[in-house]
């Protein structure tokens, strides 16, 4: 079985993947930092540099939005649920 | 009653139809004239927070931005002047504040925030609006307001999205605790439709207003997100982390 889970990219991250929303299938049992790299390896290029660090880790810096409440990066095993909306936004700091 | 807790005759002409604002009143419109706002950059999110600010009847405002006025900044930096290309952007947004509200105190600091100069900025004022074009001032601020306990409102834009994040030290997530390290992907130069940077200063001085009179409900503790091309809004539930390098048990500090 699958998870459908409705991703939402902001900032820097969705002008690299040149769209906002995204509807991703993960299999059962994935976790947020699973989503995390499976997006990455899927797209590639600066998208996946936005999202990973040198060593092909999650990068702390990106915010994790699952459900409407952040998520901090120490808690990337957080299961997912079928059906959930994961936000993934670049910090912004323009002023 | 002492007179400092009264409105002058003046005060009402001028914030007459602000004081018609239900659970606002003279109580409020006091509470702003005594509070100072320390306001890092004047760009467009930042000018616009001095202008609504000056508007409100704020008592006092220190503006930091260093700097010559040049010629890509006037798409948003609508405090300044054409004729003010070439000087410094303090100058221009000073006269611009003072001339529309010369009920209020400006004192512009021609300096960016930075680690030396961050306490005392902060120091002087009772809430920080930060919107500096660099996290690296970003932080600096945060820093400083947490260790002070002033409340700081972290105001932020990107294209045709903003981001508002009211911050009660000690009580809710500072900006440390949502980004650990300095994004490395962020670059000064960024794209901006002015509107955009105005409507995301103008959040936050909604959010900053609330902090200082009561007036409505504080989103501390939420970020406000929109992305105007959709016309997307939506509140996100921030989660203060323990270990924060700034507001939490990271930073060294007994007791913190
Ligand atoms: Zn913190």
């Amino acid at each position: 079985m699958a998870l459908r889970i409705q991703m939402h990219f902001t900032g820097q991250l969705a002008r690299a993947a040149g769209e906002r929303e995204r509807v991703l299938e993960v299999p059962d049992g994935s976790t947020l930092g699973d989503l995390i790299l499976a997006l990455a390896r899927g797209e590639g290029g600066e998208f996946a540099s936005l999202l990973l660090d040198a060593g092909g880790r999650p990068r702390s810096t990106t915010l994790r939005v699952v459900d409407g409440q952040q998520i901090p990066p120490g808690a990337d095993g957080l299961a997912l649920e079928d059906g959930a909306e994961v936000m993934l936004m670049t910090p912004i700091a323009g002023g | 009653m002492n007179p400092e807790d009264m409105l002058s005759a003046a005060d009402r002409a001028v914030y007459a139809w602000q004081l018609d604002l239900p659970g606002f009143g003279e109580s409020a419109q006091v509470k702003l004239r005594r509070s100072t706002a320390l306001v890092s950059r004047c760009g467009g999110v930042g000018g616009q927070i001095a202008l609504s600010l000056a508007a409100a009847g704020i008592g006092k405002l220190v503006v930091a931005h260093a700097g010559d006025l040049r010629p890509d900044d006037l798409n948003r930096q609508t405090l300044m002047r054409h004729e003010g290309i070439g000087h410094p952007r303090t100058e221009s947004l000073a006269a611009t504040l003072r001339a529309f509200n010369p009920g209020i105190e400006v004192e512009a600091v021609a300096e960016n925030a930075g680690a030396d100069n961050a306490p005392a900025l902060v120091a002087a004022a009772d809430i920080v609006f930060s919107a500096a074009p660099l996290f690296e001032e970003r932080f600096h601020l945060n820093r400083a307001a947490v260790r002070q306990g002033k409340p700081i409102v972290d105001c932020a834009m990107y294209g045709m999205e903003g981001q508002v994040i009211p911050v009660i030290p000690g009580r809710t997530a500072c900006l440390a605790c949502l980004y650990p390290e300095i994004p490395p992907h962020w670059r000064r130069r960024f794209p901006v439709l002015g509107a955009v940077a105005a409507l995301t200063g103008n959040l936050g001085v909604i959010e900053g207003i609330k902090l200082l009179t009561g007036l409505g409900t504080s989103m501390a503790g939420r970020m406000i997100y929109f992305d105007a091309a959709e016309m997307r809004w939506q509140t996100i539930g921030l989660r203060r982390e323990e270990s924060c390098a700034v507001c939490g048990s990271g930073n060294g500090e007994v007791g913190a």
